[in-house]
C-alpha cells in the first residue's frame, strides 16, 4: 500500500493519449477473411440450411417433430400468471412437510427446529381465541433449491432472482384459524443459515402485495462458543460505549462551565426591573462623601419588600455603606421612621445601551454553544442507548449460546444430525409467513432467439420456466410479473430447466447455452416427470443437491 | 460524500455517447471521442491499482484496444459506456498481475484516511491515520477493492455495481459491511 503517492496531472495523462496507435493496432488484429462475417454469412447459411434439411430428415418422428416445432413456435410465449395468482403456489400440495409444535399461549415456549433454528414465543405472544387450548405452530425451513421450488415460493425481486442462505415459514393456528401475534410481544426467531451471512439481505414475503419486503435482522456468522470470541465482541462494544460515555461526560461538564459563564445583568450593571430604579435627590454640600455617586442610579434588589415605602417617603437623613459584590446598603431615616434597603448601581443612557448590547452578544454566543452541546448530548445519549442494547443482546446471545452448547453436548449422539449452525439471522416478527435471508442475482441476458419445447415430439407449452444455475446457486423464474417468457436467458455451463404447463405437468431438460447458440435456435426436448416423482428427493437428485439437513447443519 | 460527476450522465449525454458508439461500430475511426472522453478516467483507475506508471499506460491502451475489438458485442444498458470500459479494465488488470508480474498496489491519500476517521467519529491525528492505514492492509483483497471504489475514488453505488457486476443494492450492502469490518479492526488495534 502506498500513502500519498505523487499525483499525475491531467496534462501528463493527455500527453500520453495516442488514438492513432490504438487504431493501427486494431487494424493488425482484424480477422482474416475466413473469419469474417461475410464469409460465414454466406457459407454458414448454406451449411446450416443443408444440415437442417438432412438433420431433420433423419430425426425420429421427423414429420411430427417438424409440425410440432412449427406449432410450438407459434404459441404465444408471454403466458404470465394471472394477477390474482397467489405468490406461494406449490408445485404439488404438501410436497414439503411442516414441523408442527404445540404451544400454550399463556405459557409461551422456546422451539428448537430440526435445522437448529430457534423460535422464542413469550407468554402472551399468541392471541388465541381459546387460551386454554394449545396453538399449533407449523414451520418449514428451506435450505435448498428443491424444497423452495416445490413449495412454490416466489424467489425473485425487481433486482434479480434470489440466492438464499436460508428461509423459514411460520404459521400459527388454532382450530384451522390463524392465530395473531401480539404486537407488544413479538416472536423472536434465530434462523439457521447454511451460508455465511455476508452480502445477504433479509426479507419477509408480503403475500398480499406479492413481493419480498426488506426487513431488519441481526446477522451473526458464528455462534460465540468460546468466551474468548464472545468477549472480543463484547469488549469492542463496551469500549465503544465507554468512549461515548466519556464524550457525554465531557459534553455535560462543558455545558456546566458554559452555564457558569452565562452573563448576569447585575455583572453588566444593567437593570433587571426598570420599575425598581431610583436615584437620590440630595444636597451635595450635606453629603460630600457621595460626590463619586452623583448621577448614579440604583435598583432595589428584588427581595427588598420595603421598596415602595422607601421611595414614597421623604427622608431627612441618609447613610450609605457597601454591602460587597458591588452592592450598597442605604439607610434612610426621619423623625418617625428608619428604613434600610439593599441596592445595586445600574447604568443609564448610552452606557446602559452599550452594556446591554455587549450583554446580549455574550449571552447569545453562550446560548448558541449550549444549544449545540445539548443537541450533541441528545445524539450521544441515543448512541449510548444503542450500545447498551447491543451489549444486552450480546449478553443474552452468549447466555443462549452457552445454553445451546450445553444442550448440544448433552443431547447429541452420533445418530443425531441436529447441530448448531454457524450463521444465523435473528429477527422479531408479529406476522405469520415467509422470512428469507437472500441476495438478488441479476438475471442473465435474454437469448437472441426464443425457446420452444417438445416432449416426445409433441409441443409442450409451459406456463412457467424455471432455470436452476448450479454455479450461482439460484433459480431464475420466467412467466411471472418481472420476467416474461420472452426474456429467458442462460448463464454459461449446464443448467437444469424445469417447465410447468397449464395442466400442472412438470418436465425437465438439461440445457447448455453454448450448444443452443451453436445451433442458433432453441428447441428443447423436455422429459415429463411422473406425478409420483414430483417430490423433494427426485428434484434434489436432478439438482445434485444434498439432503437439507446435511447442508444446513454442521 | 461527493459523487463522481462523470458517472451521472444526463439523458442528452447518454444519447450523444450512444451516437458515438453506433458510429464507431460501423467505422472504428469514430471511436476517437469515446477514447478521449474516457482515457484519463480509465488510466487513473488502472494506475490507482499498480505501481508502474508506464505499465499503467500500457494496460490502459490494451483496455481501449479490447473495447474497440469487442465493440460489436456492446449492448447499451442505460448506463455510461465507461462502466463497460471499467469492466474491461478490471479484467486487463488481473491479466497484468498474472502475466506481466505487475504488483497490485493500493494507493491511499491522507485526506481520504482523515475523512474515514471523521466518519468513525475519531480524532484526526497522525497516529490514527497510521492505525487506519494498517487496518486497511489487514482487509481481504475484495474488501479493499470496495473501500477503494467507494471511499477513495468516491464512486456511486450504481457504478460500483456495474464495475463489480453486482446489483446496486448489493454494492451498498457490501460497502456497508466492509466499512463495519474496517471499523472493528481499526478500533481493535
Amino acid at each position: 500500500m502506498n500513502l500519498d503517492r505523487d499525483p499525475i496531472s491531467s496534462e501528463q495523462i493527455q500527453a500520453k493519449q495516442n488514438f492513432d496507435a490504438i487504431l493501427s493496432n486494431y487494424q493488425l488484429l482484424k480477422k482474416p477473411f475466413f473469419k469474417s462475417k461475410w464469409f460465414w454469412g454466406a457459407t454458414g447459411l448454406a451449411t446450416l440450411g443443408l444440415v437442417t434439411v438432412f438433420g431433420l430428415s433423419n430425426l425420429n418422428n421427423n414429420i411430427a417433430y417438424a409440425e410440432n416445432t412449427t406449432l410450438t413456435n407459434n404459441q404465444p410465449l408471454t403466458s404470465n400468471l394471472p394477477e390474482d395468482t397467489p405468490c406461494v403456489l406449490p408445485v404439488v400440495e404438501n410436497a414439503v412437510s411442516y414441523e408442527v409444535h404445540k404451544v400454550m399461549a399463556l405459557e409461551g415456549a422456546t422451539l428448537k427446529l430440526k435445522d437448529g433454528s430457534i423460535i422464542k414465543i413469550l407468554p402472551g405472544s399468541l392471541i388465541a381465541n381459546d387460551m386454554q387450548e394449545p396453538v399449533k405452530v407449523k414451520t418449514r425451513v428451506f435450505h435448498d433449491k428443491a424444497s423452495a421450488f416445490l413449495a412454490g415460493v416466489k424467489m425473485d425481486v425487481a433486482e434479480g432472482a434470489f440466492e438464499s442462505a436460508g428461509m423459514i415459514e411460520i404459521r400459527t393456528s388454532q382450530n384451522n384459524k390463524e392465530v395473531k401475534i401480539n404486537p407488544d410481544k413479538p416472536i423472536e426467531v434465530s434462523l439457521a443459515l447454511h451460508k455465511p451471512s455476508e452480502s445477504f439481505n433479509f426479507y419477509y414475503l408480503d403475500e398480499k402485495k406479492k413481493e419480498w419486503i426488506d426487513s431488519p435482522c441481526l446477522f451473526s456468522d458464528r455462534v460465540q462458543k468460546s468466551p474468548e470470541e464472545n468477549s472480543g465482541k463484547f469488549e469492542l462494544v463496551q469500549s465503544e460505549l465507554s468512549t461515548i460515555q466519556k464524550e457525554l461526560t465531557v459534553n455535560q461538564s462543558q455545558q456546566q462551565e458554559l452555564k457558569i459563564e452565562l452573563p448576569t445583568k447585575e455583572a453588566y450593571k444593567i437593570s433587571e426591573n426598570p420599575e425598581r430604579i431610583f436615584d437620590l435627590d440630595y444636597d451635595l454640600s450635606d453629603y460630600p462623601e457621595l460626590k463619586r455617586l452623583k448621577n448614579v442610579k440604583f435598583e432595589a434588589l428584588s427581595n427588598q419588600k420595603n421598596f415602595n415605602r422607601v421611595i414614597n417617603t421623604t427622608w431627612s437623613e441618609m447613610d450609605l455603606s457597601t454591602a460587597g459584590n458591588d452592592r450598597f446598603t442605604l439607610t434612610f431615616s426621619n423623625a418617625k421612621l428608619k428604613e434600610t434597603i439593599r441596592v445595586r448601581p445600574v447604568l443609564s443612557g448610552a452606557e446602559e445601551q452599550s452594556a446591554s448590547e455587549l450583554f446580549d452578544k455574550v449571552k447569545g454566543d453562550i446560548d448558541q454553544q449550549l444549544i449545540h452541546l445539548q443537541s450533541a448530548e441528545r445524539e450521544l445519549k441515543r448512541k449510548e442507548a444503542v450500545k447498551k442494547k447491543q451489549l444486552e443482546k450480546l449478553v443474552s446471545d452468549f447466555e443462549l449460546n452457552t445454553r445451546l452448547v450445553m444442550q448440544e453436548n448433552q443431547s447429541l449422539s452420533p445418530n443425531n444430525s441436529v447441530q448448531l449452525s454457524q450463521a444465523t439471522a435473528t429477527f422479531t416478527t408479529t406476522r405469520n409467513g415467509f422470512f428469507n435471508a437472500d441476495k438478488p442475482i441479476k438475471y442473465p441476458k435474454p437469448l437472441p432467439f426464443q425457446l420452444a419445447y417438445v416432449n416426445n415430439g409433441n409441443p409442450f407449452s409451459p406456463r412457467n420456466v424455471y432455470i436452476f444455475d448450479q454455479g450461482k446457486d439460484v433459480r431464475y423464474t420466467y412467466g411471472i410479473r418481472n420476467k416474461s417468457m420472452n426474456e429467458i436467458g442462460l448463464n454459461d455451463g449446464e443448467q437444469l430447466l424445469i417447465v410447468i404447463d397449464a395442466m400442472n405437468r412438470v418436465a425437465f431438460a438439461k440445457v447448455n447455452k453454448k450448444y443452443l447458440q451453436q445451433q442458433n435456435f432453441g428447441i428443447i426436448n423436455v422429459t415429463l416427470i411422473e406425478q409420483d416423482n414430483i417430490n423433494e428427493a427426485y428434484i434434489r437428485k436432478l439438482l445434485n443437491e444434498q439432503q437439507a439437513e446435511t447442508l444446513a447443519l454442521r | 460524500m461527493s459523487i463522481n460527476p462523470v458517472y451521472h450522465h444526463t439523458n442528452e449525454k447518454l444519447q450523444q455517447e450512444l451516437g458515438w458508439i453506433q458510429r464507431a461500430k460501423s467505422n472504428p475511426e469514430h471511436f476517437g471521442p469515446l477514447y478521449r472522453k474516457y482515457h484519463e478516467q480509465i488510466f487513473r483507475y488502472v494506475h490507482q491499482r499498480m505501481d508502474d506508471t508506464e505499465l499503467a499506460f500500457d494496460v490502459t491502451s490494451q483496455v481501449f484496444l479490447k473495447a474497440l475489438k469487442n465493440l460489436h458485442k456492446y449492448e447499451f444498458r442505460g448506463v455510461p459506456f465507461g462502466s463497460w470500459l471499467y469492466r474491461i479494465a478490471k479484467s486487463e488488470l488481473y491479466q497484468a498481475y498474472r502475466e506481466r508480474q505487475a504488483k497490485r498496489t493500493v494507493n491511499v491519500e491522507s485526506i481520504h484516511l482523515f475523512e474515514m476517521i471523521e466518519d468513525f467519529d475519531d480524532e484526526q491525528s497522525e497516529n490514527n491515520k497510521k492505525k487506519l492505514f494498517k487496518a486497511i492492509s489487514e482487509l481481504k483483497e475484495e474488501d479493499v477493492q470496495l473501500i477503494e471504489l467507494r471511499f477513495f475514488e468516491k464512486r456511486p453505488f450504481k457504478e460500483i455495481g456495474e464495475i463489480l457486476d453486482i446489483t446496486e443494492n448489493n454494492a451498498k450492502v457490501k460497502s456497508f459491511r466492509v466499512l463495519e469490518k474496517l471499523k472493528k479492526i481499526y478500533f481493535k488495534n
